[in-house]
């Protein structure tokens, strides 16, 4: 991944972050704030508190990796935006990457304590 | 929850927040509600996030998602830190008037050059923050002109309504003061010192006022790398300024305590007193923590104004 695709990933990158959350539940179609809130409880097993969730809503938002679709009552569905399905897929390869190294090492390491443990 | 619960708890948002999110944040937490999801936890919560967001919308905190806005978040952290060093030196040149006269000549050397190196890098720092500013403008009217000024307007209205009774209490206040003698200035007329209160907490929220509608302006043109490394590098000048003159103030400080203790106690000279009087206190403490912010908000912007993805 190149610097500047890296450069636009959420705060920590990591897998647990809101932003990285709401980008990965969106895309899978548009959805308002609690149906976020149930999707993400399903899929990543992550209770977001309802500011949490709307902090980086407003976040996403303003970056316009996010939008509103149009009002839906109280509730207003979002949708990701092109550069929000950019910066998800760039961020999901570097998670990538780090779960393959992770895995690679961890393998090598199992290999070399059984190695270790025959000698 | 109910609704007057809920109204306050959103109370904790900026305006600007509420209006756009609020429904929808009031919609889900009723919806929590109704599924028996709510518990203790949510309070906290939306109280925190709706602090970060208040911080945010005054540009003290980012966790926004590219390093520009975070650089620019640092320089604004410097503006603001340099607002509350304003505030400390101000309580400093109250404190200190006159000091020349409560010391002999011959022990002046050191207080009057830690005095005269305030002076100088408090013109300097001024300067510097005016010029960060200026290097702003032609952004500032390029966004202008694309239609950004409803965007800002509310904050620079807020801004200019607050300053103008401000000047006008200032104005009248040194009409004032010139009818007055040394000792009425000084405590002895009671209505003088209200209304000196009065326009000096109007002058403090003007000048939080500006502070804010500068960063909500900030916040809304574009930077490109070379402004922020301009930016990056004035504020880190103005940081130092404002170190400089935390030194030299609690060296001022130091040299008067040592040669003449009763002018910071405010007793008859040759007395004794505390060489620890709560306003110069104050302020050292408004000028530590404001340099601290100062590095702290150079540190950012340095870090960040580096990365590659900031437009050339």
């Amino acid at each position: 991944m190149s610097p500047s695709a890296r450069s636009k990933v959420a705060p920590s990158g990591r897998s647990n972050d809101p932003p990285v959350l709401i980008l990965t539940s969106l895309a899978a179609g548009p959805k308002h704030g609690h149906a976020l809130l149930l999707d993400i409880e399903a899929f990543a097993g992550v209770r977001l508190g309802p500011g949490t969730l709307y902090g980086a809503i407003g976040r996403l938002e303003e970056r316009g990796l996010i939008e509103a679709a149009g009002p839906d009552g109280r509730t207003r569905p979002y949708l990701l935006t092109t550069s929000g399905r950019d910066l998800l897929e760039a961020t999901l390869a570097e998670l990538r990457t780090i779960v393959d190294e992770g895995t690679r090492r961890l393998s090598r390491a199992s290999q070399l304590a059984s190695l270790g443990g025959e000698a | 929850m109910n609704g007057v619960v809920l109204r306050a708890l959103l109370c904790a948002y900026p305006r600007a927040w509420r209006e756009r999110y609020g429904d929808e944040l009031a919609a889900l937490i009723a919806q929590m509600g109704d599924e028996q999801r709510l518990t203790w936890r949510i309070g906290p919560n939306i109280i925190l996030a709706g602090g970060r967001e208040r911080l945010r919308a005054l540009g003290l905190v980012g966790d926004r998602l590219t390093p520009e806005d975070r650089a620019k978040d640092g320089c604004l952290l410097v503006l603001w830190a340099w607002m509350l060093f304003v505030v400390g030196g101000v309580i400093v040149q109250k404190s200190s008037e006159h000091w020349q006269s409560a010391i002999p000549a011959s022990h002046q050397g050191l207080p009057a050059v830690a005095f005269q190196t305030v002076a100088a890098a408090a013109a300097l720092g001024g300067v510097l923050v005016v010029a960060g500013i200026a290097l702003t403008l032609s952004s500032v009217r390029v966004f202008v002109r694309a239609g950004g000024w409803p965007m800002v307007r509310r904050a620079v209205s807020r801004a200019a309504a607050l300053t103008v009774p401000t000047v006008a209490g200032g104005v009248g206040l040194i009409l004032w003061a010139h009818r007055l003698t040394t000792a009425q200035r000084n405590g002895l007329d009671h209505r003088y010192l209200a209304a000196f209160g009065v326009v000096a907490l109007m002058m403090l929220a003007s000048l939080v006022a500006w502070t804010m509608a500068a960063a909500a302006i900030a916040r809304q043109i574009g930077f490109t790398r070379r402004l922020l490394r301009v930016e990056a590098t004035v504020a880190a000048a103005v940081t130092a300024t404002m170190t400089v003159m935390t030194i030299a103030t609690v060296a001022w400080w130091s040299a008067v305590a040592h040669a003449a203790p009763w002018f910071l106690a405010g007793t008859p000279p040759g007395s004794s007193g505390s060489v620890l009087p709560p306003d110069l206190a104050t302020a050292a403490a408004l000028m530590l923590i404001a340099t601290m912010l100062g590095v702290a908000g150079t540190r950012n912007s340095f870090r960040n104004v580096r990365v590659e993805r900031i437009p050339t």
